[in-house]
Order: structure tokens, then sequence, then C-alpha cells
């Protein structure tokens, strides 16, 4: 299935290498990958990815985890 | 420098220099493991930077609330290469819960009050912070307000779910704890034990888990795994009901995920992302393991009493059996520790811990030592065994001892290593004496890497490569070297006079107990991928490991 993780950020890029660093151990492929950065470090991370359900729902909770996400949204 | 020169006029911080980066780490991680509050390492840029990632991993492995600072070169010079100069954050973002880069004095307080609170809220973790130079010279304006928000959950379980584990429990027919070094780090001992004992349920834990609950509390059964106990294999293996608490159910204690997943899993963790990661949970509990396991404590009164009960009855015999395992299993290595010359390991242990108060601290490195450890070292009180569980770092033990040695002060530590593992950090026994630091070594010397050997002969048909030394350094002159008293004993009596001594005196010692490497050999074994009930026992023990009731 395809889905989009929508990911809110507070620390800018270090926000995007931490997501990138978690997506790359999960069983998924990334399709697209799109970055919208702040004034103020924080940032929207939209990745469009292919992979089982559960799969899917693994790396959001793994990205929730990080300290500097605000949320994650599968749409 | 300028933070190090800071530290000169600092007289409340405890400062301890490390002959490298790697043990002081290490020894971080191990003070942290005891006092449950962050253990800080300092170090420069570069080189002294990227001798923390093994420490880091190890830390982010084992949940191990580390605090390490690293130097920078300045930021005017960043990303130009400058000498000694190296991404240290983007390195250790996939081993670190946070990693922060502090581009301005103003950032400072704030990323220290940061980096502490993500160390110790929720699962506790490593946390690095990079300080450039200049960074370090510039006058701040004090703030103090963390960076992030502090995470909103405060660890509460839902009265729903937990009442709804708690009717699938008492209703099981052999329901099993599997506890995992979550517990400890939530300190919930004494719930765990109360609800096996109220469930007539058996404790299994992973490694870690061995950490957690007293070795000698009558339900619990020992770590199951690759290389956990027979009672503890057939506990979990023939469960029809799991409550996992604080575990991440590694491969290595569960062996094959298919028949686990076949099993009722009831799993709390903090970490959400624990939760069916690699099984499947009928029911998952996003909660702090002390505050979940009250909950259930409280809860159990309001489920019908006399289920509980008929449940309690019913398992009593599960339970006999598991305890028969065990004592055959206890019997059989007895017997055959007479025949292993010139010392058993089994044996080693047990005049150990027969010596040692029951409050010492035992820190291991990674090998077939920490195996037999695993297997055969009872943890009394839960929070005094320090083992890399997750990460399995050799050269860990000693550094860890001196870390534990700090935490602790008058209670005694114990190492227990291997001579590969001991000599990958060897160089930090000069703390030892620098700070009179009295720790107890036993080195379990079978002069190869025997775990890995041990692969070579059951999977490998006995291609031995890369596994033996040829010769070692004289651990007795190495001793000497370091103002340490060194012993080779021939006898269990010889290692229990030194121990005693060594305890009695508060004094260091290096003991070097030779093993035949041609029978070291651990067992049980549960080999990769195998599931827990086809465990291979020791050579010359027959047992079934399938309840039938």
């Amino acid at each position: 299935m395809e889905r989009l993780i929508i990911v809110r950020a507070l620390m800018g890029l270090d926000s995007l290498a931490r997501v990138v660093n978690t997506i790359r151990r999960g069983r998924i492929q990334v399709v697209e990958m799109i970055s919208r950065f702040g004034s103020d470090g924080d940032i929207e991370i939209t990745i469009r990815v292919r992979g089982e359900e559960s799969e899917i729902e693994w790396v959001k909770k793994k990205i929730l985890v990080s300290v500097d996400v605000e949320s994650v949204e599968v749409i | 420098m300028p933070l190090y020169d800071a530290l000169y006029d600092a007289d409340d911080i405890k400062h301890f220099l490390f002959k490298h980066e790697q043990g002081a780490i290490h020894a971080a991680d191990a003070y942290a493991r005891i006092t449950r509050k962050p253990g800080v390492v300092l170090v420069t840029s570069g080189p002294g930077a990227t001798n923390l990632v093994t420490g880091l991993a190890n830390a982010y492995m084992d949940s191990s609330p580390v605090v390490a600072i690293s130097g920078q070169v300045p930021t005017a010079i960043l990303g130009r290469d400058g000498f000694q100069e190296t991404d240290i954050v983007g390195v250790t973002f996939p081993i670190t819960k946070l990693s922060m880069l502090v581009k301005s004095p103003d950032d400072v307080a704030r990323s220290f009050v940061t980096g502490y609170m993500v160390a110790t809220e929720g699962r506790p973790g490593p946390v690095l912070i990079d300080i450039p130079r200049d960074v370090q010279l510039g006058l701040a304006v004090p703030d103090y307000r963390p960076k992030i928000a502090p995470r909103a959950s405060n660890g509460e379980p839902d009265p729903g779910v937990i009442g709804k584990a708690l009717k699938i429990l008492v209703n099981a027919e052999r329901p099993a704890l599997l506890v995992g070094g979550g517990l400890c780090w939530s300190g919930a001992w004494d719930e765990a034990t109360a609800i096996a004992e109220t469930l007539w349920a058996p404790i299994v834990s992973t490694f870690p888990g061995k950490n957690c609950v007293p070795n000698d509390h009558p339900l619990y059964m020992g770590p199951a795994g690759m290389h956990g106990r027979l009672e503890a294999d057939a506990a979990l293996a023939n469960a029809d009901v799991v409550l996992a608490v604080g575990t991440r159910f590694s491969d290595r204690t569960v062996g094959r995920f298919r028949e686990m997943n076949a099993k009722t899993v009831i799993h709390i963790d903090i970490d959400p992302s624990e939760i069916n990661k690699n099984v499947r949970a009928s029911i998952g509990i996003v909660a702090d393991a002390k505050k979940a396991l009250r909950k259930m404590l409280e809860l159990l009164p309001s489920i019908a009493m006399n289920e509980v009960e008929r449940g309690r009855g019913a398992r009593g015999g599960f339970i006999e059996w598991l305890r028969d395992i065990r004592r055959r299993f206890e019997d059989h290595m007895a017997r055959k520790a007479d025949e292993m010359k010139p010392f058993a390991p089994w044996k080693v242990l047990k005049t150990l811990r027969r010596v040692v108060p029951p409050s010492t601290i035992v820190t291991t490195g990674v090998g077939s030592h920490q195996m037999w450890c695993e297997l055969h070292w009872d943890v009394y009180i839960p929070g005094t065994f320090i083992t890399s569980a997750g990460l399995g770092t050799m050269g860990f033990g000693l550094p860890a001892a001196i870390g534990a040695k700090i935490a602790a002060g008058n209670r005694p530590v114990m190492l227990i290593d291997g001579d590969g593992s001991f000599q990958m950090t060897m160089n930090n026994l000069s703390l030892v004496r620098d700070y009179g630091l009295p720790i107890i070594s036993v080195i379990l010397d079978n002069r190869a890497l025997m775990l890995v050997k041990q692969w070579q002969i059951y999977m490998y048909s006995r291609r031995i490569i890369a596994t033996e030394f040829t010769s070692n350094p004289d651990f007795i002159k190495i001793a000497d070297a370091y103002g340490i008293t060194g012993y080779r004993p021939s006898t269990y009596d010889e290692i229990e006079g030194i121990v005693r001594r060594a305890v009695r005196n508060d004094e260091p010692v290096i003991i070097d107990v030779t093993l035949d490497r041609e029978k070291d050999i651990v067992l049980p074994w549960v080999k990769p991928g195998e599931w827990l009930a086809n465990a291979i026992p020791p050579e010359g023990l027959e047992v079934d490991l399938i309840w039938r009731g």
C-alpha cells in the first residue's frame, strides 16, 4: 500500500536527519520526500512510502519517539 | 580546553581521568545504571569524540542515561576539515536519543537542561552535546528553558486496558511473566514478583532482565533464550499467555518469533515503538512498568478472586515441573564440574557467590564468561548486575566496574571477565590505584574468543579460525605493573580465600582463573533462529522441554 507520512518536528535539518535515519531502517520503500523549513527550526516532512501497513505503522511509531518530533500523521 | 579550564575551579564536580574515551563512557554508563542519574563523559573533538561511538551505541541499546560532552572546532571553521574536526553529531544521530551542536554561548545552558531531561525521561538513553571552542569561550546569558517540551505522557496506564489484560491472565492455563531491563529502570521488581505470586506464574527474564528480580525468588526461572536456563526456556515455550514487561523481545531471548506470535501476549513498555515491533501483542500497554503493574495489583481484587485461586491451584503442577528441570540441571552441572579441570566456570561462580556479600555489584565483559554468568550468577539484589546486553560490547566489563565502584562507594564491586574482553580495555586498570577503587577482577582465562569458537564448533564443522590466542600477556605481571596483586589459583579454596581477603581488606586483586579451552562450552544453547523448546542441553543431560500435563 502507499501512504503519506507527515512529520512535524522542531530541530530543522537535524530532525530531518533523524527521520531519514529511522526510515532507512524500516522495511518500506520511499517514493518521494518533501521538506519545508520554518524560520525557527520547525520543519514539516512529507514522505510518500510503499510497504506493508504494519511496517508503515512501526516507522510512524519509531519516528514519533524522537524527542524533537511533535507529531506524525499517516494518510 | 576552555571547559576543562573551568573545571579547575569546580570543586563540587568529581572528575576521573581515563586512559581511553571508550573506557570513560562505559564507566559513565555503569555509573548511570547504579545511581539512575546521568553519567557524564567529557572528551575532546575528532578522535576523542569518535572513540565514544561504541559506548554511545552500548548505552542506547541498554537504555542508559549517559550525557556525553564533546569539544568541537570553532564555528568559523566548522565543515572545513579543521584539525580534529569530525561531524560527531551526524555520526551519532542513530545511536543517541538526541545529539546537538551548540552554536551559540546563549544556547549552552538550554542544551544542557534539554540533554539531562531527554536522557532521563521516558525510556532513558544517551545524549551528546557538541560544543565548539568559541562557544565554550563566549559569555552566555543564562537561559535554562529546555529547547523542547517534556513529553506529555506521565507513564500512567489506561485502567480499562489493564482490566482486560488481567482477565486474560487470570483465565490463562499457564501464564508466564517475561521481564526485561525496563523493569529495572522503573524499579518495579516488587510489583512484578507480587503479580507472579498472585497468579502463581513463573517469572522468566531477558538477559538484562536478570538484573531486575531477586534470582532466588521461588518463582524466578532465570533468563530464557540463546544461553538461557532450561527451566526458563520451558516456562516461556509452554506458556499460553505471556505478560511481557519492559522488553524488546530480542531474537536472543525468544529465538524464533513464529511460536511467540502464536501466544497471547500482553506487552507493557514505556516506548510505544516496542509494541508490535518483533512480536504481535494481543494487548499493548504503553506505560511505565511500575505504574502499570501497580494498577494491575490494585484491580486484581475486583476480578473474581475464586477464579484467581482456581488458576493458582491448576498451575501448581506446571511450576513443580519447571522446578524439577532446574533441580536436574543444577545436579548435572555439579557432577560435570568435578570432571572439568582445573576449573569449571559453574563451580567458580558458585564459589564467588558464596564469598561476596549479596550487595556486591558484578560487571561482566562479553563472551563465554558472560554467558556463564547469565546462566549461573545469582543476582540477590536487583540492580547489582551490570552487563552489555544489547550491543554485546567486549571490553565493557573493566571500565563498567570502575564506574560502578565510583557510584557504589563502599559496596564491593567484582568484575567477572574473559581474557579476550579484558584485554580490550585493560589500560583503564591505572584508575584502580589512581583513585583508590578496589575492584576484584576475576578473569575466566580460556585463551580464546570462546563463544565465537563455540559457534565454529557447532555450526561450522569445527573449522576454527581466528578465535584462539597463541599467547596472552601474563595477567599477574599486568596486575603488578598497575600496582595490583595478581593471583593464579589452582584450587577453588584458593579462589575463596583470595576473594574473602580482598573483600575484608577492601583491596583490589586480579585473579587469573585458567580454563581448559577445549571443554569450555556454554550449554544450554538455543541455536540462532531455533525455538526455545529445542534448546541443546549440556552433554549427558536428557530433558524434555515440552509440557505434557
